[in-house]
């Protein structure tokens, strides 16, 4: 339908995914072969080629229309850094903080009671 | 200055940056869940025939598609643009890309933390129904969810049928955002 081209590094943690997913819908599906886990729809290339294909999505415009509808911007759908926000990094360092607070004042109440 | 007074200043000073730190990680998903209220207006007004329908008046975006996804409980307001501050309010429409279920690829792009959290749970064959603002309802199922590397990933369009493209960031559960590697959903009015 849509095939997607991608390097060795996602394949791989594509092929845990769809590993981790079968585990856990128990489906029986937990052997599947990671060499080629998503079947036809999923071109693995060889490094070379596919580093050939990243340079041209970057910098050429033929490239982008042969892949691409035309005038559609590369970057603008698979830029980095806007599929998640900093919420859980917010989250994280302010229970970090908390508790070291929470250390902190426990400390200082321990020694004014000694 | 004694000691003690030192500590407690500095347990004060860590307690009221995790009290910020805290709150500004809880703003970014009640931003995201009451925006979708203030989008479910807008789309309203869109519906009834209002060109560009901005949910609030210094808005840079307005909807341009409701998609739902019944198995997991899901009705989402899709904006136009992909820009950060667009996705702080629901998941985005690339702009390029074919218009929500119209003939043609459209691409979606949403936070894996907050409006696209449920990617994580669909599943090959989920129906995804896609209303756009003439009120035409395209009913398409999951053809294929897959993790991808979008520094050279390449997605080929179909301009026969109608398709949608589910792009957000992956692994689900990590804490820093960015990241090289995307979770793609792939649907299609063809399983039908």
């Amino acid at each position: 339908m849509f095939p997607l081209i991608q390097t060795e590094v996602a394949a791989k943690h594509n092929a845990r995914w769809q590993r981790r997913r079968s585990q856990r819908n128990g489906d029986g599906l937990a052997e599947i072969d990671v060499g080629n886990p998503l079947g036809h729809d999923v071109g693995a290339k060889p490094a070379g080629e596919l580093e050939a294909d990243a340079s041209e999505s970057r910098g050429l415009s033929h490239a982008l229309k042969t892949n691409l509808p035309h005038g559609w911007d590369y970057t603008a759908v698979f830029g980095l850094g806007q599929g998640a926000t900093e919420g859980p990094v917010h989250l994280a360092l302010g229970l970090i903080a908390l508790l070291l607070a929470a250390g902190l004042g426990t400390a200082v109440i321990r020694a004014m009671k000694a | 200055m004694t000691r003690r007074t030192l500590l407690i200043g500095a347990a004060a000073l860590l307690a009221g940056v995790g009290l910020w730190q805290l709150g500004q990680g809880a703003w970014i998903y009640v931003k995201a869940r009451l925006a979708q209220r203030l989008l479910q207006r807008a789309w309203a007004r869109t519906l009834r025939g209002e060109p560009e329908a901005r949910p609030w008046p210094w808005a840079d975006t307005w909807p341009v598609a409701r998609l739902q996804v019944p198995a997991h409980g899901v009705d989402l307001i899709v904006l136009t643009g992909v820009s950060g501050r667009t996705l702080a309010f629901g998941p985005g429409h690339a702009p390029g890309s074919a218009v929500p279920g119209a003939h043609g690829t459209a691409i979606v792009t949403g936070h894996r933390d907050t409006h696209f959290r449920f990617l994580e749970r669909v599943q090959q064959g989920d129906a995804i129904i896609v209303e756009g603002p003439d009120r035409r309802r395209s009913r398409l199922r999951v053809q294929e969810t897959s993790v991808v590397d979008s520094r050279t990933a390449v997605i080929r369009t179909e301009d026969r049928s109608a398709g949608l493209v589910l792009v957000t960031c992956y692994p689900f559960d990590a804490v820093r955002p960015g990241g090289p590697l995307r979770y793609v959903v792939t649907a299609s009015a063809s399983g039908e």
